[in-house]
């Protein structure tokens, strides 16, 4: 019997998916494509309970048409889907607007195949109406159970951060083996993206016990990361898909929003029991951009110098008191007031002590405007923004980082062979890779244009703006000056200075981040 | 007219260190040339505070011109206060009494911020500073003792992080502010070349720092002592201090025991008594180390006691395993004109030097052999005794203290408001 065809669209990546049914086990598929003729690259089979049949009836057939030579489009092709010998014509708005029909109308069974090939990025579908309209049918599906006869499923930590990436961390154990594997869906009010799920990859020897109930390797506990392309604007649910679980989504669970710094340790815990070493930086990817871009020049409204005020963004790296000192030695090259955004999670004391006492040394002004990890765009746009450490402002020369004049970018590092190798692009490259100490200076309006530019993706702060200085040095958009100092000492103190499980710090493990993006996007 | 008012880190009517007492000295010579001067120490901490101070009370009146700060306790790292409205009350307080020569004995209780923020309010003010020991240096207490226990020649970043076991940045922000400190008083003194040394080796620029020793009145001469009495006090050794680790205290008993162990015994009775120190708090020190015969302990005694007292003895030890800067004891022993046998480091090097016998600091045996060097030896005795010179009196102290600080002598105190 031919097979009936529902629905018949193409994804992003050049990918037809045509979902139907069919009573035949083993359907002889092929697409034709002008004179071209394709094989099935994957073909799915699920129950459809309209059917009335326990049979796998249902059926998505995968046809790969990327490899295809000439032309962006299909347009003009005349697309065929052939069965033994019975041909079905497609017509190219078919495969515009089919996925749109599935989602609407198609029924549960492939509505959850075209779920579970999205999450195992067989189907790359970014259209953001559809990802729209597969939420709201999500919204009201309900979840399937954690536990039945067919399988146990764990999820020790379902997390994310506010800026979108997310890690699940769990077990999961079937009743009987499948060809079909775990896999997983973030979702969001708006957006979908598929997590990448590394199931059995974690090793748990002490789920011995469910060994007589369910397929027990030792190997059983999963992990999987992912990132939404941009900040979730409420509640994120995450679907865990179980193989040959056909009538129901999956496990739906709710995910919880914490700290990028509870989230990296989680993620840094969890990377450390992956038993293949070589999957290890895999978690870490999922939950990154695919590539960092440079951020460019744009059109300011105002570089012209105003009323003088610096907005100081401050990593306070050294003991919390000290930082009256750090404060109160910038003073003198102050050409206004002083407002000061301290990347630190919460006001201490401590904290408010010194910059009270400071603010009583300052002739010039001080204002606390922030306390946060996150940079934060000012309502009233100061003159300039100066960004370092304190343990840089402490050792570097103060006069130039804060001075009026030049108005344009600069850069000062300390980079203790940048005479033997002064080249623009080593210096650049240097920079990156040894995190060498830096401090940031410019016009304020042109700062948070760029700084907008890069993605927040990365722990601390530091990390996004050492992308901006970098490419303002590669762009010659900064004038660059190197610290005149031989001696030089990190701070040691505050969050970004803490250790992981692995000993990074949070320094290092945006390194890590920012190496890992670079090596997928090379 | 010129008001000077002297701070000091301690107040000597609660505590009795070196600093405080030279600067009280220095306070109550002033008074008694009717000069206008006004002292302000502190309590050291809240301990103190809470035995002498009232819940809400900051200051205890001593005098017209005597008063003594509510201390909340300092971190000597930081020598800073840790609530900014208690450095706002003390430098509030001292800029009130409108001195026209503030001089700072030690800047701990005090606070690097008080003194910059006063500067800074007095422009034309002078600023003097003594400097009593290392504290700016060294973060171990000022001691420049590491703390395995060798003595340290030189701080610098990375030892002192080794040290103290903190970042080495630490150092580099605190050296910063010390000599930003140091560098806002018009007049460094110091009571010893070996400590003015040690600050120009570490950054002060040569030439800053005045010494002076400080100021000790003393009776002009004494009888004349009989052969006897010579023979005797050669067989009488003493020790005043405290029972702290760096005094040096178990040095000398175990000297002791090296004595006491020896074949023969002397035929002069060595005896050697200790003065600030009872048994019970040297046992808790040093539960295992067993008390010679020899030794006397004879407890705390009243500083005022303590020329008359020395007088006594034939020789005064010293065997502190830290540098000491100027210690009054050596001070006190020669307004006794008793010798010393001392350390042969640092300040103590410095302050016997000619008059008093040295040993290898922190070596039992060589104490041994010091002290049975002159044991029972008058003619020893009396050949030490003649070398030594008396101390500065507080009025030659006060005069090489006007020249060094570039003062003059007020003609008469200005009368206190409300006094």
């Amino acid at each position: 019997m031919q097979m009936n065809l529902d629905f018949c669209f193409m994804d992003d990546a050049r990918i037809v998916a045509v979902a139907g049914w069919t009573t035949q086990p083993r359907p002889h598929l092929r697409l034709h494509v002008d004179d071209k003729v394709l094989t099935p690259i994957a073909v799915t089979r699920h129950v459809r309970r309209d059917l009335r049949s326990n049979e796998p009836m249902g059926l998505v057939a995968l046809f790969d048409l990327s490899q295809l030579s000439g032309g962006s489009g299909f347009e003009e092709a005349s697309i065929h889907l052939a069965d033994g010998y019975d041909f079905t014509e497609i017509r190219h708005p078919r495969l515009i607007e089919d996925a749109s029909h599935l989602v609407e109308v198609g029924v549960d069974e492939v509505f959850f195949a075209l779920l579970r090939l999205i999450a195992q990025r067989r189907l790359v579908l970014s259209d953001e109406r559809l990802g729209r309209d597969i939420c709201a049918r999500l919204r009201v599906a309900p979840s399937a159970a954690r536990e039945t006869e067919k399988h146990v499923l764990a999820i020790d930590r379902c997390q994310m951060t506010a800026s979108g990436q997310g890690a699940v961390i769990g077990w999961f154990l079937p009743a009987n083996a499948s060809a079909e594997p775990l896999c997983a869906l973030a979702i969001e009010d708006e957006t979908i993206v598929p997590v990448d799920l590394l199931p059995g990859s974690m090793a748990r020897a002490d789920l011995s016990a469910y060994a007589p109930r369910y397929r027990f390797s030792g190997h059983d506990g999963y992990c999987g990361g992912w990132r939404f392309p941009s900040p979730p604007s409420g509640a994120a649910r995450l679907l865990l898909m179980v193989p040959g679980e056909d009538f129901l989504p999956g496990v739906l669970v709710p995910i919880e929003t914490v700290p990028a710094a509870d989230l990296a340790q989680h993620v840094t815990l969890a990377t450390l029991g992956i038993d293949d070493i070589s999957d290890r930086d895999r978690l870490r990817r999922a939950m990154l951009p695919h590539m960092l871009s440079m951020p460019r020049p744009t059109e300011t409204e105002d570089d012209k110098p105003g009323d003088g005020e610096t907005l100081l963004i401050l990593d306070h790296d050294l003991a919390d008191g000290d930082l009256r000192d750090v404060l109160r030695r910038i003073g003198p090259h102050l050409p206004g007031r002083l407002s000061l955004q301290l990347l630190r999670p919460r006001l201490t004391g401590v904290l408010q002590n010194a910059i009270n006492g400071a603010a009583r040394e300052i002739s010039a002004g001080l204002d606390l405007q922030e306390v946060s990890l996150n940079i934060a765009r000012p309502e009233v746009m100061p003159d300039r923004v100066v960004f370092a450490r304190s343990s840089v402002l402490f050792q570097f020369d103060l006069k130039p980082i804060f001075a009026r004049e030049p108005v344009c970018a600069r850069v000062t590092l300390l980079d203790p062979i940048g005479t033997v190798l002064a080249t623009r692009t080593a210096q650049a490259e240097r920079f990156a890779r040894d995190l060498l100490p830096f401090a940031l200076s410019m016009p304020a309006a042109q700062f948070f244009a760029q700084l907008g530019q890069v993605p927040e993706c990365f722990l601390t702060e530091e990390a996004r703006l050492r992308l901006l200085a970098e490419a303002l040095v590669l762009q010659g958009a900064a004038e660059l000056s190197r610290a005149d100092i031989y001696r030089y000492f990190e701070g040691k103190s505050g969050p970004h200075c803490e250790n992981f499980v692995d000993g990074r710090d949070w320094h290092a493990f945006d390194a890590h981040s920012r190496q890992l993006i670079e090596e997928a996007s090379a | 007219m010129s008001r000077t008012v002297i701070v000091s880190h301690s107040h000597p009517n609660l505590r009795y260190g070196g600093g405080e007492v030279a600067a009280y000295r220095q306070f109550e010579h002033l008074l008694a040339q009717d000069e206008d001067v006004i002292f302000v120490g502190s309590t050291i901490g809240p301990e103190d505070s809470a035995k002498f101070f009232g819940p809400s009370q900051q200051v205890l009146s001593f005098g017209p011109r005597d008063f003594c700060l509510r201390g909340r306790g300092m971190d000597s790292f930081t020598m800073e206060h840790a609530e900014v409205r208690d450095e706002d009350w003390i430098f509030e307080f001292l800029l009130a009494l409108q001195g026209d020569v503030y001089h700072f004995h030690h800047f701990w209780n005090i606070g690097a911020g008080t003194i910059r923020r006063l500067r800074a309010a007095l422009p034309k003010a002078k600023f003097i500073c003594t400097l009593h020991e290392l504290t700016a240096i060294c973060a171990n207490h000022g001691q420049m003792v590491k703390r395995s226990g060798e003595l340290c020649y030189a701080s610098s970043e990375v030892a002192c992080a080794a040290c103290v076991a903190r970042p080495p940045i630490d150092f580099v922000l605190r050296k910063t502010r010390m000599l930003e400190m140091l560098g806002l008083f018009n007049h460094l003194l110091s009571p010893s070349e070996f400590l003015r040394e040690r600050f120009e080796d570490w950054g002060v620029p040569k030439g800053r720092i005045a010494v002076i020793e400080n100021g000790l009145d003393h009776h002009a001469s004494f009888r004349p002592e009989t052969e006897a009495e010579l023979l005797a006090k050669s067989g009488r050794f003493a020790f005043f201090g405290q029972a702290t680790p760096t005094k040096g205290l178990d040095v000398l008993i175990r000297a002791a025991a090296l004595i006491e162990a020896r074949d023969e015994a002397p035929e002069l009775p060595l005896s050697i008594e200790i003065h600030g120190v009872d048994k019970d708090s040297f046992t808790r020190m040093w539960p295992d180390l067993e008390i010679p015969d020899c030794i006397h302990f004879r407890g705390r005694y009243r500083p005022q006691d303590c020329v008359d007292i020395m007088r006594g003895y034939g020789w005064i030890i010293i065997p502190s395993v830290w540098w000491e800067n100027s210690p009054v004891v050596i001070q006190e022993a020669r307004a006794a004109g008793t010798p010393m046998i001392a350390s042969d480091i640092g300040g103590m090097a410095e302050t016997t030097a000619g008059w008093g016998l040295q040993f290898r600091v922190g070596d039992p045996a060589a104490l041994a052999s010091a002290i049975m060097s002159v044991h029972g030896q008058p003619d020893a005795l009396l050949v030490h005794k003649s070398r030594i010179t008396p101390p500065l009196g507080l009025e030659e102290f006060a005069a090489e203290w006007m020249e060094a600080c570039e003062l003059r002598k007020s003609v008469k105190a200005r009368k206190l408001v409300g006094a």
